[in-house]
């Protein structure tokens, strides 16, 4: 896989819900390797975006390809199958389960038992706190534990493509850079992001690449330094935040 | 007077053991699909007639019945959330009034087939499952009822172990409880929700199948016992599997009691009064949690 | 809400109107006459029915508790009294008026499916009490003690558009309140979205009693109406399977619409009636699998379709 190459590419997607389109002729793609945010106001279609990628919704058009391969009619767990990972914004585990079980929940598609028992291992040296609670239920950790976990959860199928719905909801600055420095480390080991953000400031000090979404869609996209150094992006962030 | 207490609190265990099969069954249908199966009890009449009509077909062993019942009804129950409930998912999640609406056109539908195929006499299979009773003192037990509650108690256990200890058992769990992240992990929801169906409905063909040995069937005994099924779910709360058990066994023994005190044929009364206070009083049942699903 | 008709709309209304005006001179036979009066009432219970779901959002698995209680209560009443049949229907709509209230207090906190259950629960405890309370009731034999409204022979006409002109009466109050006045504005407030409703300074506690209340009564009328016509009442009149068919017929007919369920019903019940004639347990088998079909595949009813598909007026959006 050359390092220039896309990894995920979307393509002229147009959708929405119940006849009315949040997602118009939208295009982007992640670079193989890279760290890519999402930006825009509320109401810009991200959380639909991601949607679409991850399979949850159909778009009415366009192609959505990993790899260079449609994967635009499968459902989530053929996608998740392909090598996509997926951290919805909120409770993206099993309270009623213990970690240990989140875990083997999430290796779900992985029936080598031998790889499983590595990647847990990975992710309790990555993750110590877990090791110690893996016998606690998921919904006795507190909301920064709960994200590692989920982090955890994604690692278990060694995905290509991590996608990340506000990873930073809910959590102290702290927290957030603790959460973002794993990102960090695990895109340097390979993983490509593609994460989506309301914390504009701290996406834009760690992304590789930007897109702005507004209506649907793409509206302005560049590297971090690019897009700060252009007065469009602060307009459009001072303008929608009012 | 003693006795009399004894001999009711016994029978009830007896008959608490099958409602609490069947809101296990309605319990597990509702926590993973949310769907009220209203017609869960129609399960149950055609799990007893697939034994009636291996008993017509000359089959003696009550055994063989049972297990062909549970055979018909998982297919059947397969083929209902194949292709009456799969269309009704949207994104991974079930159109609970579409779904409960639906399901009150199939009760209409099977009960009225297995009238139009059977007849409305009452049936009865030719096999026991044990003869004899047991006699402890002043108290006698038909072995029968006694083989019936064993069965019950089994079944439950299996459906307990195989939720809580295999990998399909988590999934099912991780359906219920957030769909979303479960698809995340690569799970199919489509599949849990037919599995789902399939296990809840068995679970009442099973029960269908051990009580005819006991009683007789008739085609309109699936609305009877699906309101106990609903009256066990709610007392024990909706999503609890423990609680299904434990309210069963509740349910039977007060109904059975309630023989003692209430002028015959008013002990029916018992499972919608009881439903009617829990849901005034608490609505999440003895065991259940608050609907907080993601 | 306003609509404009089609030209072909206003055609089939009218036919509708014609035929109904009409009937008993044009009807083949008396039984016909006979099964749309009884229809006629399953459409006011229908209608009843549909004013509490598909407007204030309200299910209600056990609204054969309101007929039969209405059914019970004027035959009783007439009966024990000694009164004629004219006062039974009052009764009935007191009667389920109150049990509106007494299903609408104690469960105010509780919504959907145990809203639903709630509403079975009452109505099946009513069921046990009718069958079993065999000296007031005389149980599964049914009680026909009460006096009726007509003779049955000879003046069916007479009892024909009494009928006809009492429940589609009925039916239209209903209509009115639910789609003209401003209770009806407010129980769909309250369906939407409660919480911005009480911030609207609506008493959602007042307003889910009422439409208890209100939904009640005409069902309870709908069930002393078929007492004194029919004379004989029995605890089926409770049970669930009126209750499912209700619900069939509302969502057949098109839920929130009033009018939908109403002539659901009446079609309904006429067809299956007829084919009950052709072999007997068919007819609740067609109305279940015509239930199945409607929710896979026309889930707004027919009167949605009608909604949907019929506007002749420019599009407004």
């Amino acid at each position: 896989m050359a390092p220039d190459s896309a990894i995920l590419d979307v393509q002229g997607v147009t959708a929405g819900y119940g006849g009315s389109a949040v997602l118009q002729d939208l295009g982007l793609s992640v670079r193989s390797g890279t760290m890519t945010g999402v930006i825009g106001p509320n109401g810009a279609g991200k959380s639909t975006l991601l949607k679409v990628i991850v399979g949850y919704l159909r778009p009415s058009q366009g192609e959505i390809l990993l790899d260079g391969v449609a994967v635009t009619g499968l459902p989530p767990e053929q996608r998740i199958a392909k090598g996509i990972a997926y951290i919805a914004q909120t409770r993206s585990h099993f309270p009623s389960q213990t970690v240990q079980e989140n875990l083997r929940l999430g290796a779900y598609l992985v029936k080598d038992a031998r790889l499983r028992a590595e990647r847990q291992n990975a992710v309790f040296e990555r993750f110590p706190i877990l090791h110690e609670r893996r016998r606690q239920l998921a919904g006795q950790l507190s909301g920064g534990e709960a994200r590692m976990l989920e982090v955890g959860r994604m690692m278990m199928t060694a995905p290509r493509l991590a996608i990340l719905d506000e990873p930073s909801v809910g959590l102290s600055p702290k927290l957030v850079d603790v959460v973002y420095g794993h990102v960090r480390s695990l895109c340097d080991q390979g993983m490509s992001f593609l994460i989506v953000e309301q914390n504009v400031r701290k996406l834009l000090s760690v992304a590789d690449f930007i897109y702005a979404l507004e209506g649907g869609r793409n509206r302005y996209d560049g590297t971090p330094h690019d897009l700060s150094e252009d007065g469009r992006l602060a307009e459009l962030y001072l303008g929608a935040r009012g | 007077m003693l006795l009399d207490l004894v001999y009711f609190a016994a029978l009830g265990v007896m008959t608490g053991g099958l409602y609490g099969l069947l809101g296990l069954g309605l319990n597990l249908i509702f926590g993973v699909m949310r769907v009220i199966n209203v017609s869960h009890g129609e399960m149950l009449t055609l799990g007893a007639y697939t034994a009636i009509v291996m008993g017509l077909g000359g089959v003696t062993s009550p055994w063989a019945a049972i297990v062909a019942a549970v055979m018909v009804v998982t297919l059947i129950g397969f083929l209902i959330a194949r292709y009456l409930l799969q269309p009704l998912t949207v994104e991974s999640r079930i159109d609970e009034q579409r779904g409960m609406v639906l399901s009150l056109g199939l009760s209409l539908v099977l009960a009225n087939l297995v009238l139009a195929v059977f007849g409305p006499e009452y049936q009865r299979v030719p096999g026991k499952l044990a003869e004899g009773s047991i006699v402890l003192g002043d108290l006698i037990i038909e072995k029968q009822r006694l083989i019936i509650l064993i069965a019950s108690l089994v079944l439950a256990a299996a459906l307990m172990a195989f939720l809580r200890f295999t990998l399909t058992g988590k999934a099912i769990r991780a359906v219920g409880e957030n769909p979303e992240a479960a698809q995340a992990s690569g799970i199919s929801v489509r599949k849990i929700h037919l599995l789902t169906f399939s296990i809840g409905s068995a679970l009442a063909g099973a029960a269908g199948a051990l009580i005819t040995p006991a009683t007789y069937a008739f085609p309109a005994m699936g609305l009877n016992y699906t309101l106990y099924a609903f009256s066990v779910v709610i007392i024990g709360g909706l999503g609890s599997v423990w609680g299904a058990i434990f309210a069963g066994f509740l349910l039977g023994i007060v109904e059975s009691l309630s023989v003692i005190w209430l002028p015959s044929g008013y002990n029916t009364i018992v499972g919608p009064v009881l439903m009617l206070f829990t849901l005034i009083i608490r609505p999440q049942g003895l065991l259940g949690v608050k609907p907080g699903r993601a | 809400m306003t609509q404009t008709f089609s030209a072909r709309q206003v055609a089939m209304i009218l036919a509708v109107v014609i035929v109904a005006a009409t009937l008993p001179f044009i009807a083949p036979n008396d039984f016909i006459i006979h099964t749309v009066c009884i229809a006629l009432v399953y459409a006011v219970l229908a209608a009843s029915w549909d004013l509490l779901y598909g407007f204030a959002g309200l299910i209600s698995f056990g609204h054969a508790g309101f007929f039969g209680l209405g059914a019970y209560s004027a035959a009783l009443f007439t009966t024990y009294l000694g009164l004629p049949a004219w006062f039974g229907p009052p009764v009935g709509a007191v009667a389920g008026a109150l049990l509106g209230v007494a299903i609408g207090v104690p469960t105010l906190r509780l919504r959907g499916v145990y809203q639903a259950l709630s509403t079975l629960a009452f109505s099946e405890s009513l069921h046990v009490v009718a069958t079993n309370w065999y000296s007031v009731t005389r149980g599964t034999l049914g009680f026909n003690q009460h006096p009726t409204f007509f003779r049955m022979i000879g003046e069916l006409h007479k009892s024909y558009y009494v009928m006809l002109a009492t429940c589609s009466v009925c039916v239209a109050v209903i209509w009115w309140i639910a789609r003209r006045s401003r209770m009806g504005m407010t129980f769909r407030a309250m369906r939407d979205d409660d919480i911005r409703a009480r911030a609207l300074g609506i008493n959602i506690v007042q307003q889910r009693v009422l439409v208890f209340t209100l939904s009640g009564l005409f069902a309870g009328l709908a069930g002393a109406i078929y007492a004194h016509y029919v004379g004989l009442v029995s605890p089926s009149e409770l049970g669930p399977s009126l209750t499912i068919l209700v619900i069939a017929m509302s969502t057949i007919g098109g839920v929130g619409t009033i009018i939908g369920p109403a002539v659901a019903a009446v079609v309904l019940y006429a067809l299956t009636e007829l084919l009950h004639l052709a072999g007997t347990v068919y007819n609740q088998i067609a109305i279940g699998a015509l239930l199945i079909a409607f929710v896979l595949f026309l889930p707004d009813g027919i009167a949605g379709w009608f909604v949907r598909h019929g506007r002749r007026t420019p599009a407004k959006s």
